[in-house]
């Protein structure tokens, strides 16, 4: 549906190169979500924006439904627009058009007649659950209620694939779960292809079937989002997914273990839904001369199921034992891994 | 306290304000738009971006900010002539109006599309939106409140600009505050213009924030004019129009008589031609007068058949403007002097001049020559064989017994003030300049000419139509008794009728 090959993006600025997009090569499915992380200059909104043309690549391809983006003439750049819907961090809503006129806005654009201009305008109200709000300005809604209208705007043409830009960065954590809720029932709904960009882990973790992980220009790594979450390789990986998963004070916590225990060794094993069941623990415990003190640890949701994950202290009286112990709790599908001092 | 008023001059010229200012003002709105359209979308970033034509753009509209209107008007003389056919009157104006206000409002049309959300503007483009959609459909209307602010500004500004257009008799207030109010001293004619020019300013304002209050959405609060307001505004916008349209139909009207179209300044000859008006109807002969500021546009005027005649002259000022500019243009009659007066706060008689007593005189040579001339009449001095009024030079002089001490590097107009600080034994001041400083030529002076000099004030008309009927009409009613006990009463021997 979507792939780069290859894109680089450079800028020229104050006589600088700057390079934003940096041998990238992606592929995004038809009707997935697709996620892309980063922290900021990383070069995710630029890479975004190649999709739809609003920038263009300085070396590489992008094709859209068979499209090379960069090729298109004008008026067919226009056209395919029309087909791949956008929303924005700040919403972007005309403040001079109400509810139904910003909607109505996309449908304009696309020579939609006058009659049927109502109809939609109604429909993708509907859609968004903005009954009742029509012949509101931008100005008296609130920030979810502004996002949904963009959502709506973004829906008008029938878009094949959305493309999200920090759609959740400026609602509180109530209104992003609303708005992530109601772009996943979108997905599912109209099975329409969601490439979103943000820098919480969380709404990767609620929203992505996949992702792939952004830094200085790079996609460092990319999979679908159980398999990053279980087993980040990149350590600006793990930094994300440590984010979504832990306690702020929990680094504190191990450095203070670690000295309280010398001869202890602490573990972090990540399991998902079907491990979370197992008394992999306590059979440990009884098969070998082990004793485990859990530290700290959490089970959170994804699109694809739960996933867990556990800190433990581990120690015992001979060493030897522990690569034992290690290798039987990998053979029951947990990822073990030693936390380094 | 208001007696000075003519109340259907005032109407007249608040019509001729209103109509220069609304006429301008949407064409500046048209222009300046699609300028200011221009310039924001050729600019860095822009959905046109242009270096060069951006550099031009902008080269021009500061090139034209930065021309002062005074000088824009006269610039812009032929191309008025060829544009709108007359370089007279309100509708003569407009170009000069609309040229000068439409750079500026184009810059301030500029600063409003600035100002408009980039974010907004992404958002059309990514939904596939063409340029002409971005400009009509964002850029436009999510910059209304900047535009009309600018818009009403602009109109204000030209509210002002009206009242200099009066130099080529455009009228409007700001014009008869200055020739009826200033000029003759009577101050409730330059106050109640004011007045109304107020009235006019505060108007626009007030509309144009009423119209932007009703259109701006951007906060919350929302603070919708009142309804009543709303019905005011739209009242007023109403009244303004029909003012409009009533002085634009009056620009057409042509009168069922034989028009006489003279130009004149404003005291004593527009005074005069008044008086002379009612002897003229009964002849069938609407006499129009177009009154001016300045001496070199009513002679520009006559050579170019705006103007049937002039009256503001004299016999060497129009031959000295006849060798500048080639007119075809000639005197058919004197009618009157202003003569030229010596006056003194230190003295009563020429005779008891000191010695090296100093002389003070305009820097204007024509005015030396005729103040050489009355010098020597009066016996103070002897000028070379052959000289007279018109020619007279200081290296004329041939004998001066009191060593007279002769200063001449002063403008005519400040005469009077150098007379009121008393900065010589004897100054010489032009008549006009010393009615308008209240002095009286007949009882102050101590030396003044008579209607002999070459200095009388003529009707002047092209070489084509000297000898029409109407003309000579003029010429009579101008030299009949009636135009005679007129100058008399009126100016008390400060104005001299010739016979």
């Amino acid at each position: 549906m979507i792939r780069f090959e290859q894109v680089t993006k450079q800028y020229e600025k104050e006589a600088q190169t700057i390079t934003a997009v940096r041998d990238v090569n992606l592929h995004i499915e038809q009707g997935e979500i697709f996620g892309i992380i980063g922290y900021s200059g990383a070069g995710k909104s630029t890479l975004l924006r190649m999709i739809n043309g609003l920038e263009l690549p300085s070396s590489g391809k992008i094709i859209v439904e068979g499209a090379d983006v960069q090729t298109l003439a004008a008026k067919s750049l226009r056209a395919q627009r029309q087909k791949i819907g956008m929303i924005f961090q700040h919403f972007n809503l005309l403040w001079s058009r109400t509810v139904a006129q910003n909607i109505a806005l996309a449908l304009e654009v696309a020579k939609t007649p006058k009659d049927q201009i109502a109809t939609r305008v109604t429909e993708l109200i509907q859609l968004v659950g903005l009954q009742g709000r029509e012949e509101a300005y931008p100005s008296q809604l609130s920030g979810g209620q502004k996002q949904r209208v963009g959502i709506a705007r973004a829906l008008a043409n029938n878009p094949h694939i959305l493309l999200a830009d920090e759609a959740t960065s400026a609602l509180d954590p109530e209104t992003t779960e609303a708005i992530l809720a109601l772009l996943s029932d979108i997905n599912q709904k109209l099975g329409i292809t969601i490439v979103f960009i943000t820098h919480e882990m969380e709404v990767v973790k609620k929203l992505a079937h996949r992702v792939a992980v952004m830094e200085a220009g790079r996609v460092v790594e990319t999979g679908d989002v159980l398999t990053i979450f279980q087993n980040p390789q990149q350590a600006i990986t793990k930094r994300f997914v440590g984010e979504a998963t832990t306690e702020t004070d929990y680094e504190l916590t191990l450095d203070e273990l670690a000295h309280k225990y010398p001869q202890g060794q602490l573990w972090t094993l990540r399991f998902s839904q079907g491990e979370v069941e197992k008394p992999i623990l306590a059979s440990a415990m009884k098969l070998f001369n082990v004793d485990f003190s859990i530290i700290q640890g959490s089970i959170s949701k994804t699109k694809e199921g739960a996933i867990g994950q556990l800190t433990v202290l581990v120690q015992t009286e001979n060493l030897h034992d522990l690569t034992a112990v290690k290798t039987y709790i990998e053979a029951q599908d947990v990822k073990v891994q030693e936390v380094t001092q | 306290m208001l007696g000075n008023i003519q109340w259907d001059k005032m109407i007249v010229a608040f019509g001729e304000t209103l109509y220069m200012t609304v006429l301008a003002g949407v064409a500046c709105f048209i222009l300046g738009l699609g300028l200011g359209l221009l310039l924001y979308v050729t600019d860095r970033d822009g959905l046109y971006e242009n270096k060069w034509a951006n550099a031009v753009l902008t080269t021009v509209v500061n090139l034209f900010r930065a021309i002062p209107f005074i000088i824009l008007i006269i610039l812009l003389l032929p191309f008025t002539k060829t544009v709108v056919g007359t370089i007279l009157g309100a509708n003569a104006a407009l170009p000069a109006l609309i040229i000068g206000m439409s750079p500026f409002y184009a810059r301030l049309v500029q600063v409003a599309l600035r100002e408009v959300d980039a974010g907004v503007i992404e958002a059309a483009k990514a939904m596939g939106a063409s340029n002409w959609d971005i400009i009509w459909k964002v850029l436009i209307p999510e910059s209304k409140p900047a535009w009309l602010g600018g818009l009403t500004s602009t109109v204000v500004s030209l509210v002002g600009f009206t009242a200099m257009a009066g130099v080529i008799g455009a009228g409007g207030l700001g014009n008869l505050a200055y020739l009826d109010g200033f000029q003759r001293g009577f101050e409730d004619v330059t106050f109640m213009a004011t007045a109304l020019i107020l009235v006019l300013v505060f108007s626009f304002q007030w509309l144009g924030e009423t119209v932007i209050a009703s259109v701006d959405k951007r906060t919350q609060s929302q603070k919708q004019p009142q309804k009543i307001r709303k019905g005011l505004a739209i009242v007023l916008t109403g009244a303004l129009a029909l003012g409009t349209v009533v002085t634009f139909a009056s620009q057409f009207k042509t009168s069922e008589l034989e028009t006489v179209t003279v130009g004149a300044t404003a005291v004593p000859h527009a005074e005069i031609l008044t008086a002379i008006k009612p002897l003229l109807a009964e002849q069938g002969i609407d006499l129009k007068i177009v009154e001016f500021q300045d001496y070199v546009l009513p002679n520009k005027a006559l050579a170019a058949k705006e103007l049937d005649a002039n009256y503001f002259q004299h016999e060497p000022y129009l031959a000295q403007q006849i060798a500048e500019h080639g007119y075809d243009i000639e005197s058919v009659a004197k009618i009157h002097i202003e003569p030229m007066g010596g006056y003194s706060q230190r003295y009563d008689d020429l005779n008891t001049l000191p010695q090296n007593a100093t002389v003070l005189m305009s820097n204007a040579a024509s005015d030396q020559s005729r103040i050489l001339a009355l010098l020597a009449n009066a016996g103070l001095i002897t000028l070379a064989e052959g000289v007279d009024a018109t020619s007279a030079t200081f290296t004329d002089i041939t004998s001066n017994p009191k060593n007279l001490q002769f200063k001449y590097d002063i403008e005519a107009k400040l005469l009077p003030t150098a007379y009121q600080n008393d900065e010589a034994d004897l100054i010489f001041i032009n008549t006009n300049y010393a009615l308008e400083a209240g002095l009286n030529p007949k009882t102050d002076s101590l030396v003044l000419e008579d209607g002999d000099s070459p200095y009388a004030n003529i009707v002047v008309t092209r070489a084509d139509n000297a000898t029409e009927a109407k003309i000579q009409a003029l010429v009579d009613a101008l030299r009949s008794d009636t135009a005679k006990q007129f100058i008399d009463d009126k100016y008390q021997g400060a104005v001299l009728a010739v016979d």
